[in-house]
């Protein structure tokens, strides 16, 4: 560099002059660069701020369900305490009821009869007991389903019942 | 200069060594124990919480709701962070019926943790987990509740606090009943929240299956109060009722006086919790000479309009056995024998038979073994037979009217059914359904086996129906032709028998030629008269006269003439 070179500082020509100064298609792939990564940034952002709150909504809506099947045993309950026979007995007494003393039958020509046919002969199933017939019938599916199950659980990528939140 | 070198070598040496020292517990950290570290801090991270799953219900055979479980909370703070405990304790006290002193010096204590209040209704727990105060906590917990109270306590059992089931039904399907609990696993933030972006896990859990039962709440309701009724009126102990379908074994109700309040266990004696009707045995007495009688004319060693001499007593393998009234009543025939009840006439049945058929014939009935009734804590009794060491050649003579043998009344009552059913000896069963979700098994009656011929058992039905009419017992329901047999047992004691007190009993079924119920009454050690004829009889057809019109039994007269014509039978609920 000679000692007469006119160097300008003013901005403008600092720019022009630098010696990495980039082409305008250079540019602008580093712009698109960096609008592709932020628009995936952004959907990124959206996606985990819509799972998050689906998460949350799920577990509120989770204990919403749980309180409101509480409350409806509840209310059953309610009634059944109700509908107690000691109960009942007390409240028909009150009111003026009395036990049957004289039972009479009368028969009634042609009266229409149940539709039903009175089954008077069971089938006999030989059961060793109840809990092994509910394990036998219900509780145990068949080789066919748990492989199906498997295979579909697999498949969807979950354990058993698993959500991924 | 030499010291200055001295103390740089010191120091530089020291160094070192703490470096050695830092890079062995690196090493050791990220190499040797990197597993455990590496589990240790995956576990910091990772929740994993276990939901428990609900208990299944109880009904019964109508649907009526027996057993259940109700949500309460136990309501704690943590005083240290609890932003305005002023405030607090004023909503508390009005919401949780406390004095508001006493919840503000909880809520101001310097404990990390105090309980508050425990059991409070859902409500109210509710209400409090909607406020979201920091530091106050409710925790959900299950109740089992029973709504009918002690109703069918015996047989229905309990639940303690931590949800197993003991005795009846709730002990024999604990586990059936308990459910899967679910999880709920993943990873969490340092302030306990799962992380909604991390690996989550969870396990729904699954609920206990509905049982439905066999019994019926009427008939048990009208079973339990004629029998305190009765164990007052007659100034007895203890009693127990079974009532069962003869034709299936299906249980309608079983009773044990006295009882207890299963929704409040803890405060009653421990002895109350056993089914009296599965798991107590006694001597059956004469109620048991259905049994003999049974084998006799099954085996053919006496007809049915056949006669024997009763010379007042007899003697087997040594011992002298007696009739009641130690009275001789001549030439009887067998349903004289019933009617009577001769133990001399049944003692000769039972030495006819031989010790062999004899005690076949008992096994048959299902004697000394479980009857597999799906309830908890059956017993089997105790049948000594000719192979055990501590049998005695007297022994067949006082086993065949019911002495030195041991049951339990559901063996009875199955025993007595079988008589009542064709001879089919049935298994007794309390769980009719099991219903889970969509699904559901039927439980369908079991055969044990058949005891005895149909024509046996017609023909001692005859004989029972006879006997009751001669015998003018109080048992009898106009209207309807009963079979059965009274007993009145004498209650063993250390050395023999007690001279005065009894266990009466009575074991009946109606109608006689298409029996619906089977009603077996236990009257332990009545006061007002130790005859089973006297107390248990009485009771058995003031319990069998509410139940024919609550079941909706017809008259044999009326049911015969529909069938005669052809006719459905007609109950009063049929609506045209």
């Amino acid at each position: 560099m000679s000692s007469n070179t006119m160097i300008s500082l003013r901005p403008a020509n600092v720019i022009r002059q630098i010696p990495w100064r980039l082409g305008s298609k250079t540019a602008l792939g580093f712009i698109l660069i960096i609008a592709i990564f932020s628009l995936v940034g952004w959907l990124y952002l959206t996606n985990a701020s819509t799972v998050t709150a689906t998460s949350y909504r799920i577990d509120e809506l989770r204990f919403e369900l749980d309180q409101l099947r509480n409350q409806n045993a509840a209310l059953i309950l309610e009634i059944a305490k109700l509908e107690a026979l000691d109960r009942v007995e007390a409240r028909a007494t009150e009111l003026g009821y009395r036990p049957i003393a004289d039972v009479q039958y009368i028969s009634v020509d042609n009266y229409p009869a149940s539709s039903e046919p009175v089954e008077s002969n069971y089938q006999v199933v030989y059961v060793e007991n109840s809990v092994d017939a509910y394990i036998d019938d219900v509780a145990q599916p068949g080789w066919w389903q748990i492989k199906l199950d498997a295979l579909v659980a697999w498949f969807e990528g979950r354990d058993v019942e698993l959500l991924t939140r | 200069m030499e010291q200055a070198k001295y103390r740089v070598y010191t120091i530089m040496a020291i160094m070192s060594a703490a470096g050695l020292v830092l890079i062995g517990q690196l090493v050791r950290w990220q190499v040797i124990e990197h597993h455990r570290f590496a589990a240790w801090a995956e576990e910091e991270h990772q929740d994993e919480m276990v939901i428990p799953a609900r208990r299944g219900e109880i009904r019964d055979r109508t649907g009526h709701l027996l057993a259940t479980d109700l949500i309460e909370y136990d309501i704690s703070a943590s005083p240290k962070i609890i932003a305005d405990p002023e405030t607090t304790a004023d909503r508390l006290a009005s919401l949780l019926d406390m004095p508001r002193n006493e919840i503000y010096q909880i809520l101001t204590s310097k404990k990390a943790w105090l309980p508050i209040k425990n059991d409070v209704p859902q409500s109210i727990g509710e209400t409090i987990l909607g406020w979201d105060t920091v530091g106050l906590l409710a925790e959900p917990r299950s109740k089992r509740v029973y709504p009918e109270g002690q109703m069918g306590a015996h047989l229905l059992g309990f639940v303690n606090n931590n949800g197993n089931g003991f005795y009846g039904v709730e002990g024999y399907y604990d586990n059936m009943l308990n459910g899967s609990p679910g999880l709920q696993a993943g990873e969490r933030s340092p302030f306990g929240d799962l992380i909604p972006l991390g690996v989550s896990r969870f396990v729904p859990p699954v609920s206990g299956p509905t049982l439905y039962l066999t019994i019926d709440r009427g008939v048990q309701y009208v079973a339990e109060r004629e029998l305190e009724d009765a164990v007052l009126r007659y100034g007895a102990q203890t009693g127990s009722v079974v009532i069962m379908q003869p034709k299936t074994g299906a249980i309608l109700a079983m009773a044990g006086y006295p009882s207890y309040d299963p929704n409040n266990y803890g405060v009653s004696n421990e002895y109350l919790f056993s089914n009296p009707t599965v798991s107590e045995q006694y001597e059956p007495g004469s109620v048991f000479k259905i049994v003999t009688m049974a084998a006799g004319l099954d085996a053919g060693v006496v007809g049915h309009l056949g006669t024997i001499y009763d010379g007042g007593s007899i003697e087997v393998g040594g011992r002298v056995i007696y009739n009641w009234d130690r009275q001789s009543h001549g030439e009887v025939d067998m349903t004289d024998v019933l009617a009577k009840s001769l133990n001399v006439g049944v003692a000769q049945i039972a030495v006819a038979l031989g010790k062999d058929r004899f005690y076949t014939y008992m096994k048959r009935f299902g004697f000394g073994q479980l009857t597999e009734i799906d309830l908890d804590n059956e017993g089997p009794g105790t049948l000594k037979t000719p192979k055990d060491a501590n049998w005695h050649e007297s022994d067949l003579g006082t086993n065949s009217f019911g002495q030195g043998i041991a049951v339990t009344p559901v063996q009875i009552a199955a025993a007595v059914s079988a008589v009542a059913n064709d001879g089919l000896l049935m298994k007794p069963y309390v769980v009719q359904r099991i219903v889970d979700g969509d699904r559901q098994v039927e439980v369908q009656p079991t055969v044990v086996r058949q005891a005895v011929t149909a024509e046996t058992a017609h023909k001692l039905t005859d004989m029972l129906v006879e006997a009751l009419t001669r015998s003018e017992s109080a048992s009898l329901l106009p209207g309807y032709r009963v079979a059965g047999k009274t007993g009145t047992a004498e209650i063993p004691v250390p050395g023999g028998y007690h001279p005065t007190l009894t266990l009466a009993s009575f074991a009946g079924y109606l109608p006689a030629d298409d029996p619906e119920l089977l009603i077996l009454v236990i009257i332990d050690r009545p006061t007002t008269s130790r005859w089973g004829s006297e107390t248990a009889s009485p009771t058995f057809k003031r319990i069998a006269e509410q139940l024919v019109v609550l079941l909706n039994i017809l008259p044999d007269d009326i049911r015969q003439s529909a069938e005669v014509n052809g006719e459905a039978q007609l109950t009063l609920n049929d609506e045209p």
